[in-house]
């Protein structure tokens, strides 16, 4: 044995406790990374891991439906399919844009300039809402599966065309209600989208779809409308006769049922297809029967008359004497169209004479005009459940002057939208008690969020049913709104024919007017009202209400009172057996 | 001993094999419900499109025009529609007795 290995035996002890010492110290090491990774770090790293193969997938809600009174479908949702791209993972830029150009019927050069300024990206759309022709043919050109895909959408569709397109409003591409019900019932028809965890591979594709939903989607609820569409189509056809002989810039009507204060139609020209969304001239949006104003003229006189006699201010059998046509109040000197003398309240309206009207303005004061107009709902919103109603025009009573005295009872010096004079009127066709125009049927609709029925005793119901039975009645029995007249059942109404601002002097204008009629029946027990406003009509000399206005009215109005009566009983429809 | 031991190995395998077959129940009944989801899923577009596509043959702007010349009579004469309601079909395995 050598010096050498006597030295190694002795060192021997010391390297064996070392190399323990090392083999421990690197377990502890690694034990405790192993408790501080699975202690400390484990919840961050478990979520890292987690969200790097799983993600969430948005489950759409489907937009719920607008029906009408009857259940027929005003707004719908489908669901179709949209082609994207991941130009990331195209080859031949050129290749796939000519051939998804053909079946698109698009310019291939357009399609590939689109899918060559986004090549980095891992998603493009192409074309939303493709046909299932289009999905087949798309199929048939064997693209690279990882190149394309489809992604199912809710559209919305509108099968009964422009009827009621205004009150419907429309729902853009993205599902965002624009206008209309669409916009104020959103949050209701929208719903809430749900969420569903997939498992992904390292490449991106989803291997697994969690059974597990972290969040079921609440589809739209389904709305019903107090609107019936036949009487809607009523309404559409006699505006579009209107717009068709009397050429005006606007015209619309409002069909509603005085009794709940249902809006059974409401139609505004010009209009749109909601379907067709490409094609709307720009003028075509706005809704005349709530999103524009205008002096009532003489539709305005009623309302003065029966606050009048409520209050005791004038008898329904006084008589007024009308100054054969010219009446000083004043600096100024009122005219009436033809000269009368004595007249008695039924006849100052159904003459509609201004001299008789200012005299009983007279009587009633400026304050009792402005207690008249705020009673009936003159100067504020309605409340009806449509975006963009206006609240009219009705100056505060300090600026009112002698004048007013003279021009509100016949109309003038006042702004109303037709939905507020429509809703005025139902004050006196129901027994002087007002509702609330509305369109959502509150009795059977599944949205709960609709508004209660506001109800205010407006006048005195003798009052209100003289003035419907008595004055408004004779107005289309002899007076000016004759053109209305049924031999089936009697119809009350009152004529309009005011003069429009002349934007040239400031004044009146003899040529600009806003033709309207409104009426109802049957005059014992209103069941349906229609108020017909025609803006600026410029075929002819004369625009009188009566003229332009009251036949379309009276039109709808029959079909109304029939489609009303009809709804009880199964109808039915079969082709004609041909001979 | 070895009796034992082979005793073991057999249980093993009989538990092992129990649980793939059961595991391939599970994921053919998981396949199973995923494809009467897409049937249904299926079943309500198809719904949907046929719904409208009544509602669009039926709409009153269509059927004013043939009703006024006459081409349509209103009958009121028949009786009343009971609808009949149908109900989804349950989700149900090829294999499943009832």
């Amino acid at each position: 044995m050598n010096a050498s290995d006597e030295s190694m035996r002795k060192r021997s002890p010391n390297r064996g406790r070392i190399l323990c010492v090392v083999v421990v110290g690197v377990w502890l090491v690694l034990a405790g990374r192993l408790v501080f990774l699975q202690s400390v770090k484990g919840p961050r790293l478990k979520r890292k891991v987690e969200s790097q193969w799983a993600s969430h997938e948005v489950l759409p809600a489907r937009p719920g439906d607008i029906v009408d009174r009857t259940g027929r479908l005003l707004a719908t949702t489908i669901s179709v399919r949209s082609l994207y791209v991941v130009p990331a993972q195209i080859k031949e830029h050129w290749d796939v844009a000519d051939r998804l150009a053909g079946v698109l019927g698009r310019d291939p050069k357009s399609v590939y300039e689109r899918i060559a300024a986004h090549s980095d990206k891992q998603f493009l759309w192409v074309k939303r809402r493709l046909t299932d022709d289009q999905v087949a043919q798309i199929r048939e050109l064997d693209l690279p599966h990882d190149t394309y895909g489809f992604r199912e959408e809710f559209m919305r569709v509108y099968p009964q065309g422009k009827l009621a397109a205004h009150v419907l409003g429309i729902r853009d591409i993205d599902g965002h209600g624009r206008g209309g019900l669409e916009q104020s019932l959103d949050p209701l028809l929208a719903g809430r989208d749900g969420r569903r965890a997939v498992v992904r591979d390292a490449r991106g594709h989803v291997i697994e779809v969690s059974r597990q939903i972290t969040r079921e989607p609440q589809h739209g609820k389904t709305v019903k409308l107090t609107i019936d569409a036949v009487i809607q189509l009523h309404a559409e056809r006699a505006l579009d006769k209107v717009m068709r002989d009397w050429k005006p810039t606007s015209a619309c009507a409002i069909a509603m049922d005085p009794r709940t204060g249902g809006i059974l139609a409401m139609a505004s020209r010009p209009t749109f297809d909601p379907n067709r969304l490409e094609e709307v001239p720009e003028a075509a949006w706005k809704n005349h029967a709530i999103a524009s104003i205008y002096e009532p003229g003489s539709t305005f006189k009623p309302f003065v008359v029966a606050t009048a006699l409520e209050r005791g201010l004038i008898r329904a059998d006084e008589t007024f004497h009308c100054g054969h046509g010219e009446y000083r109040m004043g600096r100024r000197v009122l005219h009436d169209h033809h000269p009368y003398g004595e007249l008695s309240v039924t006849d100052i309206l159904v003459k509609s004479s201004n001299i008789g009207m200012a005299k009983i303005g007279e009587r009633l004061t400026n304050q009792g005009l402005y207690e008249t107009a705020v009673d009936f709902g003159f100067g504020r919103r309605t409340g009806i459940e449509l975006p963009g109603e206006l609240k009219g025009m009705l100056r505060p009573l300090q600026q009112w002057n002698s004048y007013s005295t003279g021009s509100i009872p016949m109309g003038q010096e006042i702004a109303v939208t037709p939905l507020q004079l429509i809703s005025a009127t139902s004050a006196l066709a129901s027994g002087g008690r007002q509702y609330a125009p509305h369109l959502i049927d509150q009795t059977t609709s599944t949205a709960s969020s609709s508004p209660a029925m506001i109800v205010s005793d407006t006048i005195d119901p003798e009052i209100a049913d003289w003035i419907v039975r008595v004055p408004m009645t004779e107005v289309v029995n002899r007076g000016t709104g004759k053109k209305a007249k049924s031999p089936d059942y009697s119809v009350f109404g009152k004529t309009g024919t005011a003069q429009k601002p002349d934007p040239e002097t400031g004044g009146y204008s003899s040529q600009l007017h806003v033709s309207s009629f409104i009426c109802g029946a049957p005059s014992e027990n209103p069941r349906a009202l229609v108020l017909v406003v025609v803006d600026e009509p410029s075929v002819g000399k004369t625009h009188y209400g009566g003229t332009i206005a009251a036949p379309a009215a009276a039109e709808i109005l029959k079909q109304a009172l029939n489609q009303l009566q009809e709804r009880t009983i199964e109808l039915a429809t079969e082709p004609r057996l041909r001979r | 001993m070895y009796s034992r031991f082979a005793g073991a190995v057999i249980m093993i395998v009989l538990i092992a094999s129990a649980g793939v077959h059961l595991e391939k129940r599970n994921f053919e009944l998981r396949r199973s419900i995923g494809l009467q989801h897409y049937r249904l899923d299926v079943l309500q577009r198809r719904h949907a499109l046929h719904r409208l596509k009544v509602q669009q043959l039926g709409a009153p702007a269509r059927l004013i025009e043939s009703l006024e010349s006459g081409d349509l009579q209103v009958r009121l004469d028949l009786p009343p529609v009971h609808e009949v309601v149908a109900e989804w079909p349950a989700v149900k395995h090829p294999h499943t007795r009832n």
